[in-house]
């Protein structure tokens, strides 16, 4: 392959694990877009990261840029010349200002065309810049381009120009063709990082023989340096590193006879270490008695452990291949121990009393400094929980037992020391104290889901709760005024508002006496803020924004997976937050089914045609005034009479709820549509045979609407 | 390695890396990064070396003694590099070397961590150091304090002393460490822990406590005001250290709190502009 391969490693304290992936791949789209644009694109290109280093590598990049040419217009041709052929006084002052002399007037001087006719030019080449000459520049831009969620100052600069990074840079390769690229970062009052062919491995670690480990070592290629990592215990690839993590990790599961709960988390781990290794710890069986959710929470998010469903026994990813003294494994131990034994202390204290008994703590919890504390809150949940329950079919008396309770974990030290653990930790204790399921899963699971995404609640009890619980919040925060602006969030009402959408779309319906389904979103929000203030002037107007502001979530809730957002978009022409979410969320479905399968496009393009063609007071009439007789083309009456028999299926189905074949019916009118379009001219001479097709026109538009916007449609497949 | 060997080896190597050995701060402080040696020295732009241990009171974290993890009033071996050096990571790792652990043995890391303090108007990135699992140390690099942009950068390493020498002499209840030969922890701290915990949670009269804290506050103002820095910051210090008992207490409703910390704050941000205006 011609071109040289180009090798970059910013060697750096470590990057926050989460930023890592992101870094790399916005640094190597930085390089190869800098590259281009300078005319030195690489054959290929790639980038490979660890906590402590970002790389990026290219192959087949030219030496130096190719020449250009550039033309210099002068005076237009015309005046180029004089009367006897001679060059004119404006082309030599032209030729003068190139610093061209007269003997090469001949040789340079040019007639040049331009869409303007034509001039006098020169062509001047401008001979490509040596590659390496360049590179410095473009290292600077994508290292200064990178978006850092949080930059730190380390008194750096590059080129007398401040320069904030994720975390201070210790060492920089930068090589072209195994030439040094000249570049360094300016360090005040310390040296400064200067890019070298030099590398570090492992901090602790390495398999080279009398070499201390952190000890730099020569590098002249990306293969050099991947190879020369692996041999001091570095996996510059993401894969691999996966790949020897799933391997360890299998062993270790092996040894305790049981798989570990490890699911996504092994993705997260590749990026902290850079040589996976993992260690099988135990704790004493006494622990096993605790709930397991209280043990996970110590194990998974204090100590990034991985626990086993019934075993005393937890895995401990390492930076490092083995253990062969067991230290890290003592270790680990030592601190799981004594975290189990605090969460112990903790769960048995809040085991001492029954949780009803801890509710007038709760009004020393402030929920908020305008709205009272969490008894207030407790009061108002009890009456909404119960309410929506009720209006759904479900067990309101345990909704509403369970809303009386569902706080009181927040006084709790248990909670206080693992606040992840809020709500489920109430759940327990009833489960301790024999309450009901309807109401321990009830307390359990009230938090759920978090957002839009994980787990809602298990029953309609539980979905009753939580949507009482965020349309509390979201209700009373806006009367507060604290509704959310920009980026600021504090109290996290967009994941509220998220969370209520998603319990609202898939809360269970198929429990028995369900009469109207779970309500509105705005019907909810207008309950919950009945909950705070009487119908005043404040509440309208909360309630107004709090509308709007459903409204802004509704796209974005309803469009997961792989519904197109188009879809998503003409369902709400006709649908918001007055509308049940589940029913919108089944036309979202169904329509996008019905796109996969049926030929929509020509239904977009007529939606879009026919909105265009259509004055809006024809569109308002729907098509009355309609006279079969003056339909005369073929194609006209051929819409005509599908028309006829396709709107009483379509209005049928949709009656039913039957959406999918409410859609599909509607698209069986295409080919009929397109044929139209093509043989029909619906601005006729006649003005009464041109306002009879309109109404015609207005007719399809008016069930198109019942459907909701399909205009909206193409846009999103394109 | 004895508890007062360990704290003799790390500020032996710090000093041996040019470092002036301080002494605890003669007040009642949360972290060691209050003392002025800190505070004050991260602002401006001389360099600076320090390292000193500072025993750090939290009353909320009092547990009558009977927690083997749990402390009123703890230890913590602050250092502070101004500027950062380059290999500050592997000076630190020495460090650890010098208590005896051997880097290549543990599984030691760098996470995330990074370090605010409201009352002080400061904030750093960094991480906290875990040693096999084991949070030992925090490793900050300063980006303000008393609200002040910082340059050149300091880096602030604080070591849990009492943690690490449970991980060293390998115990799992703080008041079995050998504090010397012979005298383990329990003799020298077990009663001061017990009374202070008393105090904290039951005996602290919450009235005298919001008075001396009002009156801190004044002091401060009028001492800064008067261009007596250190005298006026040492103000600041009371006050937070009043506002830490009377939070233990449950003495702080929530709107009192935000006033209270934002009282501290401004004095802590006087004193530090004030320092820096008449050096």
């Amino acid at each position: 392959m011609s071109g040289r391969e180009l090798l970059i490693e910013i060697g750096c304290e470590e990057i926050p694990a989460p930023w890592v992936a992101g870094l790399a791949k916005g640094f190597e789209s930085a390089i190869a877009g800098s590259l281009g644009r300078e005319r030195l694109t690489a054959n290929a290109i790639g980038s490979h990261t660890t906590a402590r280093r970002l790389v990026v590598h290219g192959a087949g990049i030219p030496d130096s840029q190719p020449d250009q040419v550039h033309e210099i217009l002068g005076p237009p041709w015309k005046v180029a010349k004089d009367a006897d052929g001679g060059w004119s006084r404006a082309a030599t002052g032209f030729a003068h200002r190139q610093g061209i002399g007269e003997k090469d007037f001949e040789e340079r001087l040019q007639a040049v065309e331009t869409p303007r006719g034509q001039y006098l030019g020169i062509r001047q080449v401008v001979p490509g810049k040596p590659a390496i000459h360049i590179l410095p520049g473009i290292l600077e831009d994508a290292l200064r381009s990178l978006p850092l969620p949080k930059a730190m100052n380390w008194d750096a600069a590059i080129g007398g120009k401040p320069f904030a990074f994720v975390r201070p840079i210790r060492w920089i390769v930068a090589l072209f063709g195994g030439e040094v690229i000249p570049f360094r970062i300016e360090v005040a009052s310390c040296a400064p990082v200067v890019a070298g062919n030099h590398s570090y491995g492992h901090r602790a670690r390495t398999a080279v023989d009398d070499e201390w480990p952190g000890t730099p070592f020569p590098v002249d290629s990306f293969a050099d340096l991947t190879d020369g990592l692996r041999r001091r215990y570095v996996l510059l690839d993401e894969a691999e590193r996966r790949d020897r993590l799933l391997e360890v990790l299998g062993r270790r599961e092996n040894e305790a006879g049981e798989s570990a709960e490890v699911g996504a988390a092994a993705d997260v781990h590749k990026d902290l270490v850079e040589f996976p290794g993992a260690i099988l710890g135990r704790f004493p069986d006494e622990f096993l008695s605790m709930p397991k959710e209280i043990r996970d929470t110590v194990l998974i998010h204090h100590q990034k452990y991985f626990p086993f469903p019934t075993k005393s026994l937890f895995i401990a990813v390492t930076n490092l291949p083995d253990d062969p003294q067991g230290h890290i494994r003592r270790g680990a131990e030592r601190v799981v121990v004594a975290r189990l034994r605090d969460a112990r202390f903790f769960w048995d204290e809040a085991r001492m009393s029954p949780l009803e008994g801890t509710r007038p703590r709760l009004e020393g919890v402030v929920f908020h400094r305008k709205l009272g504390s969490f008894a207030d809150k407790a009061n108002r949940l009890e009456r909404l929980a119960a309410r929506v329950a009720e209006s759904v079919g479900a067990d309101a008396p345990s909704a509403s037992r369970a809303a009386r309770l569902a706080k009181c974990d927040l006084t709790s030290n248990l909670v206080g020391e693992f606040a992840s653990l809020q709500g489920v930790v109430g759940g327990l204790l009833l489960r301790e104290e024999g309450a009901p399921d309807a109401v321990w899963e009830t307390v359990y699971d009230h938090y759920r889901p978090a957002g839009l995404e994980g787990e809602i609640p298990r029953s309609p009890e539980g979905a009753a709760v939580s949507l009482a619980d965020r349309a509390d919040t979201l209700a009373g925060l806006f009367l507060a005024g604290e509704q959310p602006s920009g980026s600021g969030d504090p109290f996290a009402l967009r994941r509220a508002a998220l969370s209520m959408i998603r319990v609202l779309r898939d809360a269970p319906r198929d429990f028995p006496a369900h009469p109207d389904g779970w309500p509105a979103p705005q019907a909810l929000l207008d309950a919950a803020l009945a909950g705070y203030a009487p119908a005043d002037q404040a509440r309208v107007a909360a309630a107004a924004k709090l509308t709007a502001f459903v409204n802004d979530r509704l796209p974005h809730a309803l469009a997961g997976g792989t519904t197109p957002r188009g879809v998503v978009n003409a369902v709400l022409a006709i649908r918001n937050a007055s509308h049940p979410v589940a029913d919108t969320w089944q036309r979202v479905v169904d329509l996008a089914k019905a796109v996969g399968s049926g030929d929509y496009a020509t239904l977009a393009a007529a939606a879009r045609r026919v909105r265009r063609i259509l004055a809006p007071e024809i569109r308002e009439g729907r098509g009355a005034g309609l006279d079969p007789v003056l339909l005369s083309e073929p194609a006209e009456r051929e819409l005509y009479g599908l028309l006829e028999h396709v709107e009483a299926e379509v209005r049928g189905r949709f009656a039913e709820n039957r959406y999918f074949r409410a859609f599909q019916a509607l698209a069986t009118l295409s080919p009929a549509i397109a044929i139209f379009f093509d043989d029909v001219l619906v601005m006729a001479e006649d003005p009464a045979v041109r306002a009879n097709r309109l109404a015609l026109l207005a007719r399809l538009d008016a069930l198109f609407n019942e459907a909701g916007d399909l205009s909206q449609i193409e846009s999103a497949a394109s | 390695m004895t508890f007062q060997d360990l704290i003799a080896r790390l500020t032996g190597y710090w000093a041996d890396q040019g470092a002036v050995v301080a002494q605890p701060y003669d007040m009642e402080m949360g972290a060691g990064t209050m003392h002025p040696e800190t505070f004050f020295r991260v602002l401006g732009g001389a360099p600076w070396k320090v390292v000193y241990v500072q025993p750090a009171r939290r009353p909320a974290d009092g547990r009558y003694g009977e927690n083997p993890n749990r402390l009123y009033k703890h230890h913590q071996l602050q250092l502070i590099l101004k500027p950062s050096p380059q290999n500050i990571q592997d000076l630190y790792l020495a460090s650890l070397s010098v208590c005896g652990v051997d880097a290549s043995q543990h599984d030691l890391r760098f996470e995330e961590d990074n370090w605010a303090a409201p009352t002080l108007g400061a904030w750093g990135v960094g991480w906290q150091v875990v040693l096999d699992g084991l949070e030992i140390s925090q490793f900050t690099y300063f980006q303000q304090a008393g609200g002040i942009e910082l340059a050149p950068i300091s880096v602030e390493i604080t070591y849990g002393l009492e943690r690490l020498a449970m991980y060293l002499q390998d115990v799992d209840d703080v008041y079995d460490l050998e504090w010397t030969n012979g005298v383990d922890y329990r003799t020298v701290r077990l009663a001061d822990e017990q009374q202070s915990s008393r105090y904290a949670f039951e005996v602290a009269d919450t009235a005298v406590l919001a008075g001396n804290f009002d009156e801190a506050i004044a002091e401060g103002d009028r001492l800064i005001g008067a261009g007596l820095v250190l005298p006026g910051y040492e103000q600041c210090l009371r006050a937070s250290h009043l506002f830490n008992l009377l939070d233990a207490r449950g003495a702080i409703s929530v709107s009192d709190r935000a006033s209270r910390i934002l009282a501290v704050r401004r004095l802590a941000i006087a004193a530090a502009n004030r320092s820096l205006a008449d050096p």
